[in-house]
């Protein structure tokens, strides 16, 4: 990275009130602890954010506040006489101890000392006569500009109308909605900034660079997560010691409440994470309604939907080597798993088949170790893995969708479909999963870095594919 | 490179520190990065390996730890606590298996001239039982796995150690972790340990025996009824003696006629034994026990140090903890940088009025104050005409006979006109002129509800009501575009126009809204 601070693109996000031009700024900064109201005039003074990477700015969007007297500045404009690149810096100086044009010094003065422009529309309402004079002042600016349509929840599209418009002032026209923008969206954004102005080609491209691995040190830093949850769960147990002076079963039943709770809470932890990963701070990501993460980690809807299909799972515990259905399920002993009760209840020595209602491995739920202490976990069964795997991939999903600029709770974010990622791999990555579950419950028997390796690029493909469709 | 075992533990510990829950993430991204860099610039040659990287940022972590909890908590430190559990270990089982070996050597070695030692039983106890325990240790050796569990007793006991010297016992105690989970970095030195406690066995009962035959009068004889020929005995003692017969030791066996002589033959008795006999066991019993017990028990510590060397070095750096430190070290720390940015002075925190928004600045021609008016409401039926102006470029395609219907049917007024405005007030104003004598009543202004109040639509409206002289009603409505023209009730949009409208303190200024 060679910009320094006075090098760096910087664009002012301007446009009329309340078309959002805080939440493009948003999505752009990844900041949600940017101001968003509905009410319009909340921004009243411009607020720069600078994009730094390792301390070094790279770079810059301007925040301004909305036009409040885009005629009168229009009047003003046209009845400047004096050379055009002096028109900003005598306008500003006209008028910035005047509180009628305070707005336009504010929302002009990064134009003024040379940022380019990014005019936001709000896609769902139509052109009026005060976006043309927006317009018209934009253009008589003589900066580099593109014009943004943020389309807006709405019942009407103008989209075309506005495009007609903007065919007439705008070097570049795109599309963005700050609402639902992803990593992709941001990227061909700032792809379209780079055609408005050669002399920003280079350093755009740095930026989008920058970003790319920024982009990649998260989906590393998620698939690590994902992994080190995974096996967390995997390998978890709970153990309490039996004195005689209690109740063996009542610690059975306390421990098998115990258990998810530990496990719900590991994956919770993981789901934190991977928000704070896309720098979503401010704001709970609330799912969306019909978001399967809704259901609880051992539901029997969890269980149905996530996972692998009965077939597959057969086809799994033939790769494992029969260790699937070798061991007899001690949960009918009172032990409440969701899962177990809402499944079937025990299954005894069974095949792989009905694998997934076995939880439990040669240490058995409320088995007895050493006769003084009674263990819970860990559990066994190879559909806890892609339980927790789909689980975690919508977890990254909604995320990844979630706009930094959006502030409500309500709108479709994610639609997982009916079934997880698991059961779309193929029979080689099911594989792949399988001997690196092998390798994490039985530690002695696999050299775990030869198992993991694989189902580490695995993970980190299918996050890509997330990120890189 | 091959991390030390204190080291592993103390990473494991601090990584485990790291992921404790409320950790400030982006603080731990940017330290970690910033340690990534103090480590490259402290690389002479290229960029550092992985391990480097590791082990690189934990040093820089224990100072950072020093820092800010004190020297104490360096004690605590998990790779600090089982070094020292290991150093203390060391010499005290290396004394302890020396004292026993000599004092089972002193005891078993006594003969007061009756019965000699039993050379069988000798070779059972001290050589064969210890020698099969360093075979099974030595399978352990070659077994090839990553993972060995230690015997639960010798965890209990290492806990019970661990407990004692304070902070452990904790679940997510990297130590306690490992020893449990059977990591092979921690079972190798409690296998090496476990080797010189029989090394130092070995060394005493060699020593013990050794120092009683130096001291005091032994006799060592075999009894057999099982192999009745001492050719059959001398044939099995010069196997044995094999590994340092050939050399040329002297004394590596007891010759044929020395172990014919020292036959014991309870229905003969002892007398007739002679002394030389005897005691002509004695070096070949200790070369076995140097060579049978004491040299693999030696070769087994040294395969534990070097299994221990081997496990650290394939030591899995690939485990999600490190990657996750490797992706932060080695990835740029993104920030977003936030500056005010304004150039015009501080705003007021007072609610906006004309004069603090600078309308009231701009010159006026007409200035004359009206009297409130009336709110509009179904008693204004069959009042006077009001004029009905829509600005120009929204409206321009409405029929007006539908905008005259609509305010007909919500204000009751008389047949109302409607006229196009430019939003320009004074040459509005001078076009309306000649049309307000034919109205009398108000000057409905159309506004689009869902357009925000900016200032130069609120300063058209002050001069417009100005110039005009007359009551102005801006009639809040959605726009041409919509099915509907109503506004529904609480709508937030109207909520603002209202508030703005009332805050301009111009009595002859009204919000109002279309309503269903």
């Amino acid at each position: 990275m060679t910009l320094s601070l006075e090098q760096i693109p910087e664009f002012a996000v301007v446009g009329h009130p309340n078309e959002g031009k805080s939440s493009v700024v948003s999505t752009l900064t990844e900041d949600d602890n940017i101001g968003i109201s509905p009410v319009p005039g909340e921004t009243r003074v411009s607020g720069s954010y600078t994009v730094e990477i390792d301390g070094q700015a790279i770079i810059r969007f301007v925040d301004t506040p909305g036009f409040q007297v885009p005629r009168q500045t229009l009047a003003w404009f046209k009845a400047f006489d004096g050379p055009r690149e002096e028109l900003l810096p005598a306008f500003i100086r006209a008028h910035q101890e005047d509180p009628f044009f305070r707005d336009e010094c504010e929302l002009l003065s990064p134009v003024a000392r040379g940022a380019g422009i990014i005019y936001v529309v709000d896609g769902s309402r139509p052109v009026r006569p005060d976006d043309v004079a927006e317009m018209e002042i934009l253009r008589l600016t003589g900066r580099p500009r593109m014009a943004v349509i943020n389309a807006k929840a709405g019942d009407r599209d103008y989209t075309d109308d506005w495009r007609r418009e903007f065919g007439l002032h705008f070097n570049s026209v795109r599309v963005f909605n700050s609402n639902t923008a992803d990593f992709g969206e941001r990227i061909r954004m700032l792809e379209s900034l780079k055609s408005i102005d050669q002399d920003w080609e280079r350093a755009l491209e740095q930026v989008i660079a920058a970003l790319n691995r920024d982009w990649d040190r998260r989906n590393e830093l998620a698939c690590a997560q994902i992994l080190h949850t995974l096996e967390r769960c995997l390998t978890f147990t709970l153990s309490r010691k039996l004195t005689r002076d209690t109740d063996a079963e009542q610690i059975k039943i306390a421990l098998g409440h115990a258990y998810p709770r530990e496990i719900r809470g590991m994956e919770q932890e993981m789901f934190d994470q991977i928000r704070d990963l896309f720098r979503h701070r401010l704001y709970q990501v609330v799912l969306p309604d019909e978001s399967l993460l809704h259901h609880d980690l051992f539901s029997k809807t969890t269980w149905e939907l996530l996972g692998l299909t009965q077939g597959q799972l057969a086809a799994a515990g033939a790769v494992m080597g029969g260790s699937m259905g070798a061991v007899a399920d001690v949960a009918a002993h009172g032990l409440s798993f969701g899962i177990f009760t809402a499944l079937g209840g025990i299954l005894g020595a069974g095949s792989a088949v009905w694998g997934g209602k076995r939880i439990t491995g040669t240490t058995g739920i409320g088995r007895r170790l050493g006769g003084d202490r009674i263990q819970v976990g860990p559990c066994r069964d190879l559909q806890f893995l892609y339980i927790l795997l789909d689980r975690a991939l919508i977890y990254y999903r909604l995320i990844l969708g979630r706009a930094h600029g959006r502030r409500d709770d309500t709108q479709t974010a994610v639609t997982t479909g009916k079934l997880g990622v698991s059961s779309q791999l193929s029979a080689g990555e099911r594989k792949i999963c399988a001997r690196y579950f092998n390798s994490v419950i039985r530690p002695g028997k696999r050299k775990s870095q030869d198992a993991r390796a694989p189902f580490r690029d695995l993970v980190t493909q299918l996050l890509e594919r997330m990120v890189r469709p | 490179m091959i991390p030390r075992l204190e080291d592993i533990l103390d990473v494991e510990h601090f990584l485990a520190r790291d992921e404790a829950p409320g950790t400030d993430r982006d603080a731990l991204a940017q330290r970690d990065r910033e340690i990534y860099r103090q480590i490259k610039s402290d690389s002479e040659a290229g960029t550092p390996s992985e391990g480097q990287l590791i082990f690189g940022w934990l040093e820089y972590r224990k100072c950072l730890a020093l820092d800010q909890e004190g020297a104490a908590a360096m004690e605590r430190l998990p790779g600090r606590r089982f070094g020292l559990v290991l150093k203390r270990l060391a010499p005290l089982l290396l004394l302890v298996g020396l004292t026993l070996g000599m004092l089972l050597a002193f005891s078993f070695l006594s003969y007061h001239g009756t019965t000699p030692v039993n050379v069988a039983l000798f070779y059972a106890v001290f050589i064969l039982i210890p020698l099969g325990f360093t075979l099974a240790g030595g399978v352990t050796l070659i077994r090839p796995s990553a993972h060995h569990r230690l015997p639960w007793t010798v965890r209990r006991l290492l806990f019970w150690i661990l407990g004692r010297m304070g902070e452990a016992g904790k679940g997510d105690d990297p130590l306690i972790r490992g020893l449990a989970q059977g990591q092979g970095v921690l079972f190798w030195p409690v296998f090496t340990l476990s080797s010189l406690l029989g090394t130092g066995l070995a060394a005493g009962i060699l020593g013990g025996t050794l120092f009683k035959i130096l001291i005091s009068d032994l006799a060592f004889g075999w009894q057999s009824t099982w192999l009745t020929s001492p050719a059959q005995v001398h044939d099995l003692v010069v196997l044995l003696a094999g590994p340092w017969a050939w050399t040329g030791a002297p004394w590596a066996h007891p010759g044929l006629a020395e172990i014919a002589g020292s036959r014991i033959l309870l229905k003969e008795g002892l007398a007739h034994l002679s002394t030389q006999d005897l005691v002509s066991w004695w070096p070949f019993l200790c070369w076995s026990i140097g060579i049978y017990t004491l040299v693999p028990r030696m070769l087994l510590l040294a395969g534990g140090v070097w299994a221990g060397r081997r496990a650290r070095a394939a030591h899995d750096l690939g485990q999600p903890m490190y990657r996750k430190l490797l992706a932060r070290m080695q990835s740029p720390a993104v920030d977003i940088r936030f500056q005010p940015d304004s150039v015009t002075p501080a705003q007021p925190v007072a609610p906006q009025t004309p004069v603090s928004e600078g309308m009231s600045s701009v010159p006026s021609e007409a200035s004359t104050p009206v009297v409130e008016s009336p709110p509009p409401s179904a008693e204004a039926a069959g009042g006077p005409a009001a004029l009905v102006l829509a600005p120009a470029g929204v409206w321009d395609n409405t029929p007006h006979e539908l905008l005259q219907a609509l305010i007909r049917d919500q204000f009751r007024l008389a047949p109302v006109q409607v006229e196009t405005v430019a939003l320009d007030a004074p040459a509005d104003a001078a076009a309306l002129a000649p049309l307000l004598t034919q109205s009398p009543g108000p000057v409905i202004l159309l506004q689009e509800v869902w357009q925000p109040p900016i200032r130069g639509l609120l300063y058209y409206m002050i001069e417009l009501r100005k110039y005009l002289d007359r009551p102005v009603w801006i009639l809040l409505c959605q726009g041409p575009e919509s099915a509907q023209m109503t506004v529904p009730p609480a709508d937030v949009n109207a909520q603002v126009w209202e508030d703005k409208v009332r805050a301009l303190d111009d009595p002859g200024l009204r919000a109002v809204v279309l309503e269903a």
